[in-house]
């Protein structure tokens, strides 16, 4: 037994060891990778909107890196093109999410609860590709043909609702991220809200709350911790989405976005598309440029991550926990 | 009073001529009930989780300002009857009943009654103590801000207060109200529920075996509250502990095997049972 119990430990520690050997490997090959591309390419790379490679450029030095004459690297728009899709993701999605979860636990009948768990289950197993296609093919012309067209002439007067009906851009990719993020939101949600003592609801039912007072005074800050896990779980499907989003979002490049509807590209998407050309560049700088795009990336999530904990560990969360006002 | 409001409206709804229970439920404790000694009677009383029966035929009457007692081995059926008197039931899927239960003289489960308002006047004390994990100010603040049975700050104040006092347990949480509840030692939680519960005025207060999962200390303070509360309030309080109901009870209700089997005044029915089943009950040789 004794052996058996080091050897458990052993082979624990392991594991969870080389999953952090894992992540500080891939910091470091980002951080290698992408140094020239940093050194060259400064503080431009997140202001500049303008990504041109200028493959026919001569080989040239800068500062001692080789690049080619030309070139500039500004991943604005690959930014601007995450953050806004992710966050419309969000917009759209954690309310559905929370929304279904809520009527799986409180509202179905157990049946219908079970069926619609299941299919929510399925969504979640949906291979991004073919969100990406489904996109394409049923998304991007109603939104071209019926959404945008009505939205622009109902929002006639708001900037950036305004706007071209393109299809392919923000809105899409937005809707189909948000899409990808429900079942996620809505799986993790109902599981945790699922697990709400149930001392704790029918002490509530015997002090004569309605079924939507438990709800909200007890189930919900009950699994509020759990339910932003799952939103942040969903921002990173978001953030790092390729396949699904490289369909839908137009590629734009060097233009940011001038409403709701205009083509974007993310950071993920965008790098997925041009690697192939990226090793054509015999400098090695659009390479390097993509490795700090990647960066970029890890160190949003990251941000995001450590947002997210900070809130559970010292802002709303904790304190709406211990003091549910009601 | 809004509370005081909300009591007449169970009533009113009913063209039911009883005219019991109205003269005094207001937010004050000494109010006077009439004379009528039953307050809630149980008739022909049949119970069922989906085909399985549980209950039979159970015909009861529980007295006002008293401590009724229902005893019975585990599993005899003694949650799922006091769980009818408050409808706490309702929630529970595949339950259903059939027989009558009287509130002052008006059937709980017809339609128009609101089982939230029953469960103002109807409240309940459960076997493991559910404090909800907020501050304990908040607990017992709970029911009257749900029900908005106050007007000021200072009110709610006194309703916590008051409603820890009656519980026995304000010289020991009096300096730290603000504190979480869930850092309570079991018995004291288990008062703590015991003050959320009485924070609503409630006229009778049902008590799961709530003291069964608490050391004997605890246990002891908590059969004292039971009697105390036993001046104010009807209590019906389920056990599987016999000594306990000997201990407590006024009247004693002996449940087996989903039947009632004995029913009567303490001490009586410990000392000269009528049924066989009792006596063997009460002398331990049947559990
Ligand atoms: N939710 C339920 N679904 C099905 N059967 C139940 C449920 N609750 C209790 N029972 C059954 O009903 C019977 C009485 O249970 P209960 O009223 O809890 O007894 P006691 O409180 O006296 O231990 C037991 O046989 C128990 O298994
Ligand atoms: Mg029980």
């Amino acid at each position: 037994m004794r052996h058996a119990d080091r050897a458990y430990r052993y082979v624990t520690t392991v594991a969870s060891g080389s999953a952090l050997l894992f992540l500080l490997m891939i910091v470091i090959v980002l951080a290698v990778k992408s140094y020239p591309s940093i050194v060259v390419n400064g503080l431009k790379f997140f202001t500049g909107i303008t990504w041109n490679p200028s493959l026919n450029g001569e080989l040239i030095r800068v500062n001692g890196v080789p690049t080619l004459q030309g070139a500039t690297y500004g991943a604005g728009v690959f930014l601007f093109g995450t953050l806004v899709s992710s966050a419309i993701a969000m917009l759209l999605g954690v309310p559905a999410g929370i929304g279904i979860a809520l009527f799986l636990t409180q509202v179905a009948p157990q049946r219908v609860s079970r069926m619609v768990s299941f299919l929510v289950e399925l969504l979640a197993g949906i291979p991004s590709v073919v969100y990406g296609f489904w996109g394409l093919v049923v998304l991007l012309p109603l939104l071209l043909q019926v959404i945008e067209p009505a939205m622009a002439s109902l929002f006639f007067w708001v900037p950036g609702l305004n706007g071209q009906p393109y299809g392919a851009g923000l809105l899409g990719s937005g809707i189909i991220l948000s899409l990808m993020i429900v079942p996620i939101v809505a799986s993790i949600s109902r599981d945790v809200m699922l697990q709400t003592p149930l001392e704790l609801i029918e002490g509530g039912a015997a002090l004569g709350l309605t079924k939507w007072e438990i709800t909200r005074k007890i189930i919900l800050p009950y699994a509020k911790t759990g339910v932003i896990g799952a939103v942040i779980l969903g921002l990173g499907r978001a953030l790092g989405e390729v396949m699904a989003v490289a369909l839908v979002s137009g590629s734009a490049l060097n233009a940011l976005p001038n409403s709701l509807y205009s083509p974007i590209n993310t950071i993920a998407a965008f790098m997925a598309e041009s690697l192939d050309s990226a090793f054509t560049d015999p400098s090695g700088m659009y390479v390097s440029a993509l490795f700090e795009l990647g960066l970029l990336l890890l160190v949003i999530t990251l941000a995001v991550n450590f947002i997210a904990r900070l809130l559970i560990k010292q802002g709303f969360v904790s304190k709406a926990e211990t003091v549910i006002k009601v | 009073m809004v509370l005081w409001l909300k009591k007449v409206e169970l009533f009113e709804k009913a063209p039911d001529s009883s005219s019991a229970g109205l003269s005094k439920v207001g937010l004050d404790m000494e109010g006077s009930y009439p004379a009528s000694e039953v307050l809630i009677r149980i008739s022909g009383l049949n119970a069922f989780y989906g085909q399985l029966q549980v209950l039979y035929d159970i015909s009861l009457d529980i007295k006002r300002k008293s401590v009724t007692v229902i005893m019975g081995p585990s599993g005899c059926g003694k949650s799922t009857l006091i769980r009818t008197l408050n409808r706490m039931n309702d929630l529970v899927p595949g339950f259903s009943h059939n027989g009558r239960i009287e509130l002052d003289g008006k059937d709980i489960y017809s339609k128009d009654v609101d089982p939230i308002l029953l469960k103002i006047r109807v409240g309940m004390v459960f076997q493991k103590p559910n404090p909800f994990p907020i501050s304990i100010y908040e607990n017992v603040a709970f029911g009257p801000r749900i029900h908005k049975m106050f007007r000021k700050k200072e009110e709610l104040d006194r309703i916590v207060e008051n409603s820890l006092k009656r519980a026995a347990l304000w010289d020991e949480v009096k300096d730290r109200l603000q504190a979480n509840a869930m850092s309570l030692s079991g018995g004291q939680q288990q008062r703590l529920c015991i003050a959320r519960a009485l924070a609503v005025q409630p006229e009778v207060i049902l008590m799961d075996e709530p003291a069964s999962a608490l050391d004997p200390g605890s246990t002891s303070k908590i059969e004292e509250l039971i009697v105390e509360l036993a001046n104010e309030c009807t209590v019906v309080l389920v056990t599987h502990n016999m000594q306990q109901a000997a201990r407590v009870g006024n009247e004693v209700a002996f449940l087996y095997k989903g039947r009632l089997i004995e029913f009567g005044e303490s001490p009586g029915i410990f000392e000269n049972p009528r049924n066989q089943l009792t006596e063997e009950y009460v002398s331990g040789r049947l559990t």
